[in-house]
């Protein structure tokens, strides 16, 4: 009883010797954290509460915003979901059998082949912005969904067959061999035995594929100049030049929290992987 | 000798073809001699055979056996071909040629001439070393101190809810996270002037991002506290692969904490470190995104970079040429930077032996 409560104590002691480091954290979570609740705070304000009230909290909350707003947003989610499922999904094909190929078999120039694609991820996007324009436009791409779709399929593939390459390598041959024994080819073993064990590794890297087309800006505001085919990115960038009144902010803060919602509410369900995928992206070097 | 071994073990667990065996039963004996642990995987000694059968066989041969391989990854070489390799390529023979988009000139080096002279250039090159200098501080200090205090609270619990919601800014989108400081800054209604009146400083309300002398530091502030939820992740890892016998025998030592993090932590997590450094460098000597969103490299030329300069000349001006030499010039400046930090970082983590011999 003596020794229980004297190990509470201690348990005790250490909680209130953490409440500085506590106190610290949290001031530092609330200021990081503030813009983001800026966000919701202003969607919900009509042009009097902004005039009376800038950026403080109003009441009651303006649900209206974002059903002005929606539908102009609604077009640009669309096309942000349909390039990036489709450059996600070319990316992470290719690159999971390529991956495989370079993992579980020898041939010459293997290595050399492998370093060739890896390479790649040295190439900075600022020497390949010119002429990839260029390029896209050659090849009458300019202004449709594929000029943002094929470049950001052949980034995600380079990244994959590095992500995946050293994960499919470290599989224990056992299986393999097993499924050869039982009859299976290449290409089953491919199907049946390294993709379903990729799965996990193949989830985070679709998030952090996600996350940098979701982001990215500076392609989409040359690639696609028709309003039609704007992303998230670039349709709120000109969302904000359209409405420059004061009394039209909570429309635009409105558009704002509306494209950022998807990501968030996609963080709460796979918090597990964004961690992962967020961790593994240091040794993207 | 312990070289070899150690690129044997590199190779091993790749699977292979049908000499495997008489090699593996050589290679046994050899393992036995050089003590590697036999906990490693059997087949380490396949590269160990000199004289081996696949030698002998001609180059030309074993391609053609192995074609398969090669067609197996022709959609992977068909993509990056058209949609990787060439565009690099292409920057280069763009760089020395004078283009509108219309007629293309071979001009020699006289983009790269045109460019050392030309004072935009100097001015963005001087404003992105304010930045990066300013980015290496803000990406790497505040991280590592909620790394270290998070670190030091010793609880699963509490370290997995800030860690969660520190990542939150993280994952709204850069644009929304950029224009949303555009607002705060904004010089009649931002936060920031409403703020400096509700306090009673009137007089110190001012146009931050319209003025030459507060630009520059006012896109360096944004983003206050700084804290990268994605830095923080990495660096509380890294904390925690320290060897806890390490971290015990310190904490018995009745060493200062400060002592412990200096002489301790920062060595040893000098791995993690380099990985932000280097990834902050790249992303803000190619970075872009503020001059686009909010600046427009303005007012005057006061904060614009090399980065956002080429991007005007090529789609605003039409010199496809003079920018793909300004891209030319700064993949050079980031590849030298990522190889020298490289090498540093290498030979700094050098201290721990790969493998017990």
């Amino acid at each position: 009883m003596n020794q229980r409560s004297s190990r509470l104590n201690a348990r005790t002691r250490r909680r209130i010797s953490n409440l500085p480091v506590h106190a610290v954290l949290m001031l530092l979570l609330l200021l990081s954290l503030l813009p983001v609740a800026m966000l919701f705070i202003q969607s919900g304000k009509t042009a009097e509460q902004f005039d009376a009230n800038p950026w403080g909290l109003a009441l009651p909350y303006n649900f209206g915003n974002f059903a002005q707003i929606a539908p102009g947003v609604t077009g640009y989610l669309m096309n942000t979901l349909t390039v990036c499922i489709a450059a996600i999904s070319i990316a992470l094909t290719i690159a999971s059998f390529s991956a495989y190929v370079f993992a579980r078999f020898a041939f010459p120039g293997k290595e050399l082949l492998y370093y060739a694609v890896i390479s790649l991820m040295m190439v900075p996007f600022v020497l390949s912005l010119v002429p990839q324009y260029i390029l896209i436009r050659r090849l009458g791409l300019l202004d449709t969904l594929w000029a943002l779709i094929f470049p950001y399929a052949a980034g995600g593939a380079v990244f994959g067959v590095f992500l995946l390459r050293p994960f499919i390598a470290s599989l224990p041959e056992d299986l393999f061999e097993a499924a050869r024994m039982d009859g299976a080819n290449e290409l089953q073993t491919f199907f049946r035995i390294a993709l379903p064990l990729c799965a996990p590794i193949i989830v985070t890297l679709s998030i952090l594929l996600l996350l940098g087309q979701w982001n990215d800006v500076i392609w989409p505001s040359v690639a696609v100049l028709d309003e039609q085919y704007y992303t998230v990115s670039i349709g709120i960038w000109s969302l904000t030049r359209g409405y420059t009144q004061q009394t039209e902010w909570g429309l635009v803060f409105a558009a704002f929290t509306i494209t950022s919602l998807p990501i968030l509410i996609l963080f709460i369900v796979a918090r597990r992987f964004f961690i992962q995928g967020l961790s593994s992206g240091a040794i993207k070097l | 000798m312990f070289r070899r071994w150690q690129s044997a073990i590199v190779i091993v667990s790749r699977p292979f073809c049908k000499n495997e065996l008489v090699i593996r039963a050589a290679g046994r004996k050899v393992i036995a001699m050089r003590h590697v642990p036999q906990s490693s995987n059997t087949t380490v000694a396949r590269v160990d055979a000199p004289t081996s059968v696949r030698r002998r066989e001609a180059l030309r041969k074993r391609v053609w056996r192995k074609r398969h391989y090669y067609l197996y990854l022709l959609p992977l070489f068909l993509l990056l071909g058209i949609f990787s390799y060439f565009p690099p390529i292409m920057a280069f023979f763009y760089s020395v040629h004078e283009w509108d988009g219309v007629t293309l000139r071979p001009v020699g080096l006289q983009n790269f001439i045109e460019l050392a002279g030309d004072p935009v250039f100097r001015r963005s090159t001087s404003n992105v070393l304010v930045f990066l200098v300013a980015s290496i501080v803000t990406s790497l200090i505040p991280s590592l101190i909620v790394a270290e205090l998070l670190f030091s609270l010793r609880s699963k619990g509490a370290e997995d809810f800030y860690r969660t919601l520190f990542l939150i800014p993280t994952l709204v989108p850069t644009i929304v996270i950029t224009l949303t400081w555009r607002y705060i800054y904004h010089p009649q209604f931002g936060f920031i002037n409403e703020m400096l009146s509700a306090v009673g400083l009137e007089d110190l309300r001012y146009d931050w991002l319209g003025s030459f002398n507060t630009v520059v530091p006012a896109l360096i502030f944004i983003g206050f506290p700084w804290v990268q939820g994605t830095s923080v992740l990495i660096l509380v890892a890294a904390l925690y692969n320290i060897p806890s016998d390490i971290m015990e025998s310190y904490r018995l030592d009745a060493r200062g904490v400060w002592k412990r993090i200096w002489h301790i932590d920062l060595p040893l997590i000098s791995g993690a470190i380099g990985i932000i450094c280097v990834l902050t460098i790249i992303n803000t000597l190619q970075g872009l995104t503020y001059q686009f969103a909010i600046t427009g490299g303005g007012p005057g030329r006061a904060s614009t970079v090399p980065a956002f300069y080429m991007y005007r000349e090529a789609f605003y001006n039409g010199r496809f040429g003079y920018a793909s030499a300004i891209g030319v010039v700064l993949f050079v400046i980031i590849l030298a930077v990522t190889l020298l930090s490289a090498r540093l970082f290498r030979s700094r983590v050098d201290f721990d032996p790969p493998t017990k011999a």
